[in-house]
């Protein structure tokens, strides 16, 4: 019924545009520029509406629309595959939750929901911040993409960061857990609560003793400050880009006339130094 | 599991007492931090002698008799601010080195801008140290001065007294780095995993508050949970408030560090460790440790965790001095400074040091420099004999020669 419908439009279109180009003939011998462009398009769309005329060509054109469900399921697929994966790590680490502290060695630490949605960001939707860009605007969109790129990847690594920053926290409450526990079968518990907050400062700064020299730990914080200075640089040339249009130097701008200001200042300093007038 | 022989009744009635005892300290520190507090820091008068860019040169004059000609240059690192050793009366090294009739100058290096980010090494050594220790020899009409450098500017202070060694009569160095290749701090386990040519191609200059925050997270039980807790238990103790208010007015008053000076400290100390093997250069000129032979007096806290001892200890025994000493104290990074224990070895120590490797001066005299200084209320302490006072872990003297060089 589809299809019917538009093989009938079709049919009226050219119908309808070639006797309008007709006619605009008639009415002056000599043609204009502006009447051949105007030709030249109604030219076009009569081509296209009589292709679309076409019951082969319609019909695979309709077939294609027809295809258009299977595809969205396939690429909805795809990317719920990638959820699914990442829903299923998280189960894994939830199922890990409440054992013993003896579970929490930092260098056991392994990858949780800041790295997994890292690695589903990077395989799933960093590809669209990479597309290539064309046309006049192309340099400034694909700055525009490079910082929103690189502030996906800061949230990842600086959320790994943090993470891994407060383990001690959560380890120091389970070892506090275990020594409270010891204390009471000895009967040795004290009254005074703040013999158990010492005793919890003391396990924390030993948890962090032992975190801030850990692999983990050096890597994490790396890839933190790398991070920071790319989503930095990436969004300061944004920045510049925005600035260019107002009357305000940039920051790059400023560097190259300190650098000047450096170079003559240093120079003069050495020719006075040196007696030289 | 047997039962534990305190009831929880007790515990509940001793918690109970203890938020009635919060209570009331709240209540009554409410009327202290209400009140006017006297939380000043740097209060010994001075005088800015010499200006160059942001530098300065701040001169103190004691009030008694100068016991040596040569005045005692004090360089202060680029991070944080010299006013730590003037702190608060009662726990300042520049008053006691005054009080022992020191002359002081100490450099304050001010506070980098963008502007200066591509100021390296270089230029603070061989530039500004070197235009002010020019300035303060003219001005006392001196061939060489004393030299004290503190943390990066003890490192500075190496370099500058490798490179002008016949400007420096004597060098002290005080939690000086010279060392890196050490695991022992965290900071110098941290820095080798740094990307300083990152850090610096996008920021500039090192901000002083990503300084600090790294500094926190040294220790962040210690540093942002319990000094704190410590400070809510006593903050009904005007003068606990007020001395922890000063302390904290220093360590958060951190200037940004010049980039390319960062970069050069980060590569070619933390992460090649070229000063100790005197394979470092300043502008193309090599810092030669073995150039170093006016006496040497080193000094580092056994309990640093910035600045830990096998990353100062070394220093001796690189330099071509025959007369050195190393000082380890039972204090840290800060303590070797303010604490009350080590006002009473410190500045005494450098003092007694200083008057073996200076000729005195017999005669009492007034200093012949000019500058106004305001007379200051502090009470000469005149408890402290330097005769009387010694490291309590006794110094290691490695080379020790007594010389007057004057």
């Amino acid at each position: 019924m589809t299809s019917d419908s538009l093989q009938t439009m079709g049919g009226l279109w050219q119908g309808d545009t070639s006797s309008k180009t007709q006619s605009t003939r008639k009415k002056s011998d000599k043609s204009s520029k502006t009447q051949a462009s105007l030709d030249s398009i109604f030219k076009t769309w009569r081509i296209i509406s009589s292709t679309m005329n076409q019951p082969d060509t319609l019909k695979n054109s309709m077939s294609g629309i027809s295809e258009l469900p299977a595809v969205m399921m396939k690429m909805a697929q795809t990317s719920m595959g990638g959820f699914a994966k990442f829903q299923n790590q998280m189960e894994q680490k939830i199922k890990k939750t409440g054992k013993g502290p003896g579970e929490f060695g930092f260098e056991q630490f392994d990858e949780s929901f800041f790295s997994n949605w890292k690695s589903l960001y990077e395989k799933e939707f960093q590809q669209y911040f990479n597309l290539p860009q064309l046309g006049l605007t192309r340099f400034h969109q694909e700055k525009a993409n490079l910082a929103m790129d690189k502030f996906y990847l800061l949230q990842s690594t600086m959320g790994e960061f943090i993470t891994i920053l407060f383990q001690p926290v959560e380890k120091s409450f389970h070892v506090l857990q275990d020594k409270i526990e010891k204390l009471s079968e000895q009967g040795e518990l004290s009254s005074d609560a703040k013999t158990y907050y010492q005793l919890w400062i003391q396990i924390l700064e030993g948890e962090y003793a032992k975190l801030f020299i850990s692999p983990k730990y050096l890597v994490s914080l790396g890839k933190t400050i790398s991070a920071l200075s790319e989503f930095t640089a990436a969004k300061e040339a944004v920045l510049k880009d925005l600035i260019s249009t107002l009357p305000i130097p940039s920051q790059g701008e400023m560097d190259e006339l300190y650098k000047e200001l450096y170079r003559l200042r240093k120079r003069v300093k050495n020719l006075e130094k040196s007696g030289t007038p | 599991m047997s039962k534990s022989q305190i009831s929880l009744d007790h515990i509940l009635s001793k918690l109970a007492e203890e938020s009635e005892a919060a209570q009331t300290r709240f209540e009554n520190a409410s009327e202290v931090i209400r009140k006017p507090l006297s939380t000043e820091i740097a209060t010994t008068p001075y005088e800015v002698v010499y200006e160059e860019d942001r530098v300065k040169l701040k001169h103190y004059k004691p009030k008694k008799p100068l016991k040596f000609k040569k005045p005692l240059l004090i360089v202060y690192a680029l991070i944080n601010r010299e006013t730590m050793l003037d702190l608060q009366p009662g726990r300042s090294v520049v008053q006691k080195l005054l009080d022992d009739g020191i002359e002081l100058y100490m450099v304050d290096w001010g506070n980098p801008t963008r502007m200066d980010r591509f100021l390296t090494i270089d230029d603070h050594v061989n530039g500004y140290m070197d235009n002010i220790v020019d300035f303060i020899l003219k001005r006392h009409k001196i061939p060489n001065l004393n030299l004290m450098g503190i943390c990066m500017g003890g490192a500075f202070s190496v370099m500058y007294a490798a490179l002008h060694a016949d400007k420096v009569n004597a060098l002290i160095t005080t939690v000086t780095p010279t060392n890196f290749d050490t695991e022992q701090g965290l900071l110098h386990v941290w820095m080798k995993n740094i990307d300083a040519d990152k850090i610096v191609d996008t920021y500039g200059n090192l901000s002083g508050d990503a300084l600090n925050f790294v500094f926190l997270l040294l220790n962040p039980a210690r540093l942002m949970i319990d000094k704190y807790v410590g400070f809510a238990e006593h903050m009904d103790n005007k003068e606990f408030v007020e001395n922890f208010v000063r302390m904290e007015k220093w360590i958060f008053d951190s200037p940004d560090v010049p980039g390319e000076t960062f970069r050069q400290f980060i590569q070619d100390c933390y992460q090649k460790n070229l000063l100790i093997k005197s394979r470092m250069e300043l502008d193309g000129k090599k810092v030669d440790l073995k150039k170093i032979k006016m006496p040497v007096l080193n000094f580092y806290g056994k309990y640093d965790h910035l600045v830990p001892p096998e990353a100062c200890e070394k220093l001796t025994g690189a330099v071509g001095s025959t007369d050195t000493q190393d000082i380890c104290l039972d204090t840290g990074h800060i303590g070797i400074y303010v604490s009350s224990k080590c006002q009473k070895e410190f500045a005494p120590k450098i003092s007694e040091w200083l008057s073996a490797r200076n000729k005195e001066i017999k005669k009492k005299s007034a200093p012949k420099v000019t500058a106004a200084v305001k007379p200051t209320k502090k009470t000469a302490p005149g408890k402290t004999s330097a005769k009387k006072i010694v490291s309590k872990k006794p110094s290691v003297v490695k080379k020790a020669r007594s010389v007057a060089t004057n």
